[in-house]
């Protein structure tokens, strides 16, 4: 059959003809309503396709809609945990629902305020706590959680960003450690409380990582005893940038790491932190954006190959160092190199004759692969190697008509997407075995509504 | 050189399941179906032998009705010569032992000279359907194959113990031997090979084509049966570690102290 032969009718026919639950699925959304009653027997016509479709993520909203009304209690829990479902689905689906249900809409992405509202003072704390957690509670119910009876429903309310920072003062506890420690690296805040020295370590920590804790504070917890609070200082870009520095003579080498990652590193810091003992702090100076470029030459001969493969992903890794990392005897540092994106074509060429796996997919990826590399990449025996030509923006037709055929079904549910794809070959996944394939084809077949 | 492969199409177990009428099972619809894992390493390792020597012939046979055809198709496209269905209503209900005595008449009919299964399968994980086969059958038998060698008319192997220790030994061929996870790379089908697999034809067999009696089969033929299914009441014994992720943490390492006596 030629490619402009398959039309809607075609594909509707065959998913109602092979009881395809999943092309039916991706069709039904895409077809005129005649087609849609033909394949509802396919999603809806047994008890096995109906709890297909209602776990099924990318079903169609307006097939899992006609689910929502009369669901029996199994499938309104499978449908409770769709995320495909809108705010009118679940505000349908919650009606006369038992608190399994209404806890895992209540914890959906799309539950409505309103639903949340009242859901807020449900019986079950496992409702509440679900509530408690959402980004979408009205200020309202949040302020009213914060005197729940359910610890659980207070740790969720300290951890929900949206909590204002008035009942995350409400909610702090004279004797609850962890709770306060919520609180305490909670955006909100409220700032007395991150003006106040914590003695434990672990709300020390927190108030560390908090980007609202004043300055001064934060050079106090710089010099703390607990080396894990010194690390979270050092890690917080409020912390004084001098202040910092002086971490670079830390013992501990956990701080150090924390501050080889920080921006805005003076010279004589680099040079200190690229001699450090520990190959980590090397590894993160070598991948900071201000790292020196006379640096980068020292660590491309570092000793350890985690040093040098963070140079070789420097973005800012100066090409004359790219053919010594490329002929590095350590394949990570050379797979480092190989998945660059700005590899010029000569290197990529240098190293083609390369064996390992990690190098050879780094290098099916760049888009200046040579297509004869690509097509000797496309029949490796390894299916990351494949997968990664499928990956490359610019592999021509010729390569990816090859990988149609390709042993992995994640490597054809890639390939049904890319662009260069022949159209021809396109319509042969259509059929694939392997029903992802099938959905992200009937999903994306072009010309359905018109046809 | 023959080698028979013993395989299964699995029950996997969805959420959200509801158990069947009769409480001894899930039911149906709440269950999608698949190879069971161990036996991609099976035939594997079987596929394997048959590419590095001329002349083996490859035959999978599992015990199960026509939903078992798809597991069987899956090993014909992964390179399997034959396939092998026994069948009959009255197995309904069979445990290991009476699906072992049906494995052994196969085993008997096929005289392989190896004859594979898994471990266990990944739904009900008894763990000796291939023991039980090979108990029937007499022949010798090694567990929990994580090495294999061909050597003559022997195998030299290396089984898994308790502790992380291994035990390497040698076994007379024709023998049974359950082969465990990781002893290779299993291979996916093609998609050439799928679409030739799904022309090829299996071989149906029932327990009377065997020579067996009804005595032998079912519940009748089983040293046990499933008499209820049902979801364990949350007890003592298990401890959900709540809180936070820093007081998880923290009750997590105590635990772990306690236990070490520290």
């Amino acid at each position: 059959m030629g490619v402009s032969m398959i039309s809607a009718e075609t594909l509707v026919e065959r998913a109602a003809r092979d009881q395809d639950v999943y092309a039916a699925c991706a069709l039904y959304g895409r077809v005129a309503p005649p087609r849609q009653a033909r394949l509802e027997p396919v999603l809806f016509g047994s008890r096995r396709h109906r709890m297909i479709v209602a776990a099924f993520p990318l079903a169609p909203r307006a097939l899992l809609a006609r689910l929502c009304g009369d669901a029996e209690p199994v499938l309104a829990r499978r449908l409770a945990r769709n995320p495909a479902l809108g705010a009118d689905e679940l505000m349908r689906l919650a009606q006369g629902r038992d608190s399994t249900v209404l806890a895992r809409i209540a914890a959906m992405e799309a539950a409505p305020a309103p639903l949340l509202a009242v859901l807020a003072s449900h019986p079950d704390p496992a409702v509440r706590e679900a509530v408690a957690g959402h980004r979408g509670t009205p200020r309202a119910q949040l302020t009213l959680l914060a005197r729940d009876a359910s610890r659980a429903v207070r740790l969720k309310l300290a951890a929900n960003p949206m909590t204002p920072d008035a009942v995350l003062d409400q909610l702090w506890s004279s004797d609850d450690l962890y709770l306060n420690e919520l609180i305490l690296q909670h955006p909100q805040c409220p700032l007395p409380r991150l003006r106040e020295l914590q003695e434990d370590p672990l709300l020390a920590q927190a108030q560390a990582r908090n980007h609202g804790t004043p300055p001064a504070l934060l050079e106090t917890l710089a010099r703390a005893a607990a080396m894990a609070v010194r690390a979270a200082a050092v890690r917080n870009p409020m912390l004084p940038q001098p202040v910092a520095e002086a971490a670079a003579g830390d013992p501990a080498a956990r701080v150090r790491r924390a501050l080889a990652r920080r921006a805005g590193l003076g010279q004589e810091i680099q040079q200190r932190l690229a001699a450090d003992p520990d190959e980590w702090v090397r590894s993160w100076l070598a991948r900071n954006r201000v790292i020196a470029q006379p640096l980068l030459h020292q660590l491309a001969t570092d000793g350890a190959p985690l040093v040098r493969r963070a140079v070789a992903r420097q973005p800012r890794c100066p090409q004359p160092l790219w053919p010594r990392l490329a002929a590095d005897p350590h394949h990570w540092v050379r797979a480092g190199l190989a998945y660059r994106p700005d590899l010029p074509p000569a290197l990529i060429e240098q190293m083609a004759g390369d064996s390992e796996i990690d190098v050879l997919a780094g290098l099916a990826r760049q888009p200046c692969a040579p297509p004869a590399l690509l097509q000797r990449l496309a029949a490796h025996p390894d299916s990351d190697v494949r997968r990664a030509v499928i990956q490359n923006p610019r592999a021509p037709a010729g390569v990816l008509a090859v990988l149609v055929e390709d042993d992995y079904a994640l490597n054809r549910l890639l390939l049904a997407r890319h662009p260069n794809l022949d159209p021809a070959d396109r319509a042969r996944l259509l059929w694939d075995p392997a029903p992802q394939v099938r959905f992200s084809m009937h999903t994306a077949w072009p010309g359905l509504q018109a046809s | 050189m023959k080698i028979l492969i013993a395989v299964k199409q699995v029950s996997v177990l969805e959420e959200d399941f509801e158990l069947a009428a009769d409480g001894r099972d899930i039911a149906k619809d709440f269950r999608s179906f698949d190879l069971n894992e161990w036996d991609d390493y099976s035939l594997e390792q079987a596929l394997l032998i048959k590419e590095a020597g001329a002349g083996v012939e490859v035959v999978v046979v599992t015990v199960g009705d026509d939903e078992a055809d798809a597991g069987l198709r899956k090993c014909l496209a992964k390179g399997a010569d034959r396939a092998i269905r026994a069948w009959d209503d009255a197995l309904a209900g069979s445990d290991p032992l009476a699906i072992g005595r049906v494995l052994a008449k196969v085993a008997s009919r096929e005289q392989p000279d190896i004859f594979f299964a898994g471990v266990q399968s990944s739904d009900f994980a008894f763990g000796s359907t291939g023991l039980a086969a090979a108990g029937v059958l007499g022949w010798p038998h090694v567990a929990v194959v994580s090495r294999f060698e061909l050597a003559g008319d022997k195998a030299v192997i290396r089984r898994e113990l308790e502790g992380g220790l291994e035990e390497s030994m040698e076994v007379d061929l024709p023998a049974v031997l359950t082969i465990q996870l990781g002893i290779n790379k299993p291979r996916y089908a093609s998609l050439r090979g799928i679409k030739q697999a799904a022309a090829l034809p299996i071989e149906a067999v029932s327990p009377a084509d065997l020579g067996l009696a009804g005595s032998d089969l079912g519940e009748a033929g089983s040293g046990s049966r499933v008499r209820r299914m049902y979801l364990p009441e949350k007890g003592s014994a298990a401890q959900l570690i709540e809180g936070t992720p820093a007081e998880q943490a923290a009750k997590l390492a105590q635990i772990i102290k306690t236990f070490k006596g520290a």
